[in-house]
């Protein structure tokens, strides 16, 4: 639903206001030693000529010096001219030059210098006319470039999640959605949000059309994501990236890292340990750290035992030793990681040196983990029923019991007016049993 | 069991007397229009409500003056139900000429002022026409002091208007509002609008304000509205009774019974149910090929219904039914205690009615005691036997008292 037109309110004449912002650009510059500067009469002449976007451009141009004003008068001066700029019917012209002024620090407030523009960017993004939709994309790049900047993570995030809907509003090519995409996942990662970053990535590596999944660009973003899954200490799950078409074009380019993502997505320590035989000094040249490779193949080999337990749902703590190629006595410390990590759920048994499994994850999860849940779900179902069922019967029974205590009633009082007409007894005999009883 | 207690919708909203004879000259227009209005009111409360279905951006707010620490951090704003059922009610009582009515929103702020929640507010009464607007501000004044002093942990927000539109007159009563002194200076003003078009969904915004133009006469009388997020919140109980009333809505009395505990229970067990019912759906076309099966969906699924406890049917059963006689114990003694209570006041009251011949003298008065708590006694036997009994103790009882 389309918001209000217009969130700019001000009075006045298109010419007024172009003068008023002029004067004061004049003055701002005066103020900072530029004694000749006079964009009042230029824009003046040329809005005699009624050349409105000949005196916008030249406003824009002056416009540069508003990052020199002082924090309290830089909004309303922005607003100013975005309110200007958007009576111009060539509205895309002057946008990006604006985008790039306001990209640039704003001297006048180091601090608070990227909320500000930020404030300003948003105004230019939300007031746009909705025939030059399109244009949000530059400007949202514009503002992720000053978050970037200013390192302000946090204030990008709760936007995040309209992203898509953008998206598919303004209609654009691919390529562009990637751009975004890879500028949210950069901004991210400098936050030190790993996860966003990689969430991102992933996004960016999705719009690869099937006939360019082989490309260099595809092939250097599939890497760069594989190896940030890799090494990101508390992320598991690898099946999203192996869906990958681009991912999969791997298999052929750089193959020997196909073969670890495989590893990671399904096999065991021992399987890992063969790879590293196998290309012996690969991991430290190809700049991945082993020692936390080996941790996490370990926490991974844990979650697939522990899933493959089957029903005893419990494993001795020499087996999970064998697996995970550690002494007997660390054996707990890995537990408590791998549960930490979120993997796996259940209680240790020191006494009985086993670990009682309550839940664990499935890394891969295939038919036969739908078919648990389907069953799991039927016994859910189906017990809920029989409860929908006692609950039914059991209205029902009070509706019954509620009618046979009604007619009692209308039987006594009859019985009790009969009586009454025959001899005279007090009406209330009933009512003196009911409290009796 | 208790009769249910029942909520009453009026057919058409109560109008103060004096605004329903303003609208006498409409005649035509009052009712269907109050109807649709009023119908509105409580369709709000759909799931549906319209809290953000603007794509705008919202990344910092413009900078706070100088008081202090000051940020542009970004804003939300919670909105509390009771406060927009105000508003819409306030809606459908303005007069007839007025297309939309304003009032305070009162309320709290966190800390640093990013968070904002509009728990309560108060109309005002303004006027406006073409060329220009007047608000009440004595009448805002004295309310908001009023208020303040009925609930001092709220303090002014912002203010509402019942209707999306925005024009030169909402960036006045806004820079009333955010002004020093009386308004909400050093925090932003924010405004609410509630869109109240009869026969559509409502939609409500909220924003706050960023000054605009260059010089001090130009900023006295505009501004620029930046959008910013809104959430609608309530808690359980709340959204039952929403529920509750919205559930009115389509009948024609306008009356709903409430629901009673077992009610409440069938209806959620069958929302169970329904749920179930849509995943297992999902889950069997995965089976069959015929959905894209979603690895992170059915790891979710797997983990949630995991977290059944593993309790053997026996145990439930053995625990059931310990449960299951303790309530009994407990309310068999409860029983006993009040047939307890109920003999003794039973047995008072006796003495009182049949006691008071014998007065003067002490003997004939604990004798009588005695006769009395017999025919105490005899009574209540005779309440459970038949007609005949009776008419034997009460010709014993009148004896008894005769005697004595």
């Amino acid at each position: 639903m389309p918001g209000p037109t217009t969130t700019l309110l001000i009075e006045g004449s298109f010419e007024e206001l172009a003068d008023e912002l002029a004067q004061y650009i004049d003055n701002l510059k005066k103020s900072n030693g530029d004694e000749s500067s006079n964009i009042q009469s230029e824009t003046a002449a040329h809005l005699k000529e009624n050349k409105k976007d000949e005196a916008l451009k030249k406003l824009i141009m002056g416009s540069q010096t508003l990052n020199q004003a002082p924090e309290k008068e830089f909004i309303a001066a922005y607003n100013l001219l975005i309110h200007l700029v958007r009576q111009s019917p060539n509205l895309p012209m002057f946008l990006p030059k604006i985008c790039a002024h306001l990209s640039a620090p704003i001297t006048s407030s180091p601090q608070n210098g990227g909320g500000l523009a930020l404030s300003v960017l948003g105004t230019v993004f939300n007031t746009l006319p909705q025939e030059h939709v399109e244009m949000r994309f530059h400007i949202l790049l514009a503002v992720l470039r000053v978050i970037r900047a200013t390192s302000n993570f946090e204030t990008l995030r709760p936007q995040l999640k309209q992203l898509d809907k953008w998206l598919e509003d303004w209609d654009m090519d691919e390529a562009e959605d990637r751009k975004l995409y890879l500028a949210v996942s950069d901004v991210a990662g400098e936050a030190g949000e790993d996860e966003q970053a990689y969430t991102y990535l992933l996004r960016a590596l999705r719009t690869f059309p099937s006939e360019e999944v082989s490309s260099t660009e595809a092939r250097e973003l599939s890497l760069r994501a594989l190896k940030s899954a890799l090494t990101h200490p508390t992320h598991f799950d690898f099946q999203d990236l192996t869906d990958l078409d681009s991912i999969q074009a791997l298999r052929n380019t750089d193959p020997i890292y196909f073969q670890l993502l495989e590893i990671f997505n399904s096999d065991l320590l021992d399987d890992f340990n063969d790879f590293k035989d196998e290309h012996d000094g690969w991991v430290e040249e190809s700049g991945l750290d082993g020692n936390l490779l080996n941790r996490k193949m370990r926490l991974l080999t844990l979650a697939s035992i522990s899933a493959s337990s089957g029903q005893s749902r419990s494993l001795p703590y020499a087996s999970i030793a064998k697996a995970l190629q550690i002494p007997s006595e660390d054996v707990e410390m890995w537990v408590i990681d791998v549960i930490r990590a979120g993997l796996v759920e259940g209680k240790l048994s020191q006494l009985n040196q086993t670990f009682l499994i309550h839940r664990s994850t499935y890394r891969v999860f295939g038919d036969n983990q739908w078919r648990e849940v389907s069953s799991r779900l039927d016994l859910w179902r189906n017990s809920l029923q029989g409860v929908l069922q006692v609950i039914q019967q059991e209205k029902q029974r009070f509706v019954e019991e509620k009618e046979h205590e009604a007619n009692k009633v209308e039987q006594k009082l009859e019985q009790a007016q009969r009586g009454g007409r025959r001899d005279n007894k007090p009406k209330q005999r009933p009512m003196i049993d009911d409290e009796m009883d | 069991m208790q009769p249910h207690p029942r909520l009453e919708f009026p057919s058409y909203p109560h109008r103060p007397a004096i605004r329903s004879t303003s609208r006498l000259s409409l005649p035509d227009d009052d009712l269907p229009h109050s109807h649709l209005e009023h119908r509105e009111a409580v369709a709000l409360y759909k799931p549906a409500i319209m809290t953000n279905n603007d794509a705008y951006l919202h990344l910092a707010r413009p900078l706070g003056p100088a008081l202090g620490q000051p940020s542009t951090a970004p804003l939300n704003v919670i909105v509390q139900p009771q406060a927009l059922f105000a508003i819409i009610d306030h809606s459908l009582r303005r007069p007839a000429d007025q297309e939309r009515v304003i009032g305070t929103l009162l309320g709290t702020r966190s800390e640093d002022g990013t968070e904002v929640e509009i728990r309560n507010c108060y109309a005002v009464p303004h006027t406006e026409n073409a060329e220009q607007v007047e608000v009440d501000m004595d009448y805002q004044k004295q309310m908001l002091a009023l208020h303040l002093r009925a609930n001092p942990k709220e303090v002014l927000i912002g203010w509402y208007a019942t209707s999306s539109e925005l024009n030169t007159f909402s960036a006045l009563i806004q820079n009333f509002y955010g002004q020093q002194g009386d308004g909400t200076f050093p925090h932003p003003a924010v405004h609410l609008t509630v869109s109240t078009e009869p026969g559509k969904e409502p939609e409500s915004r909220t924003y706050i304000s960023a000054p605009i133009g260059v010089t001090a006469e130009r900023a006295a009388d505009s501004c620029s509205f930046i959008p910013v997020p809104h959430e609608l919140k309530y808690g359980e109980g709340e959204k039952s009774a929403l529920e509750l009333i919205s559930s009115a809505k389509d009948r024609e009395d306008r009356t709903q019974t409430t629901f009673s505990d077992l009610e409440a229970l069938e209806n959620a067990v069958k929302h169970v149910l329904d749920m179930l019912e849509r995943v297992s759906n999902y889950v069997n076309n995965v089976l069959d090929e015929e959905a894209e099966p979603s690895s992170a969906l059915g790891q979710f699924l797997l983990n949630a219904l995991s977290l059944a406890p593993k309790v053997d049917a026996e145990d439930i059963e053995r625990d059931f039914n310990a449960h299951i006689q303790d309530v009994l114990v407990v309310s068999y003694l409860a029983n006993t205690i009040r047939t307890q209570i109920d003999l003794s006041n039973r047995l008072a009251t006796a003495a009182l009615t049949l006691g008071t011949g014998d007065a003067l003298s002490g003997e004939g008065g604990s004798g009588g005691g005695n006769n009395n708590r017999e025919g105490g006694d005899n009574r209540q036997k005779g309440g459970r036997g038949g007609k005949g009994r009776q008419n034997n103790n009460r010709s014993q009882q009148a004896q008894q008292s005769q005697e004595a």
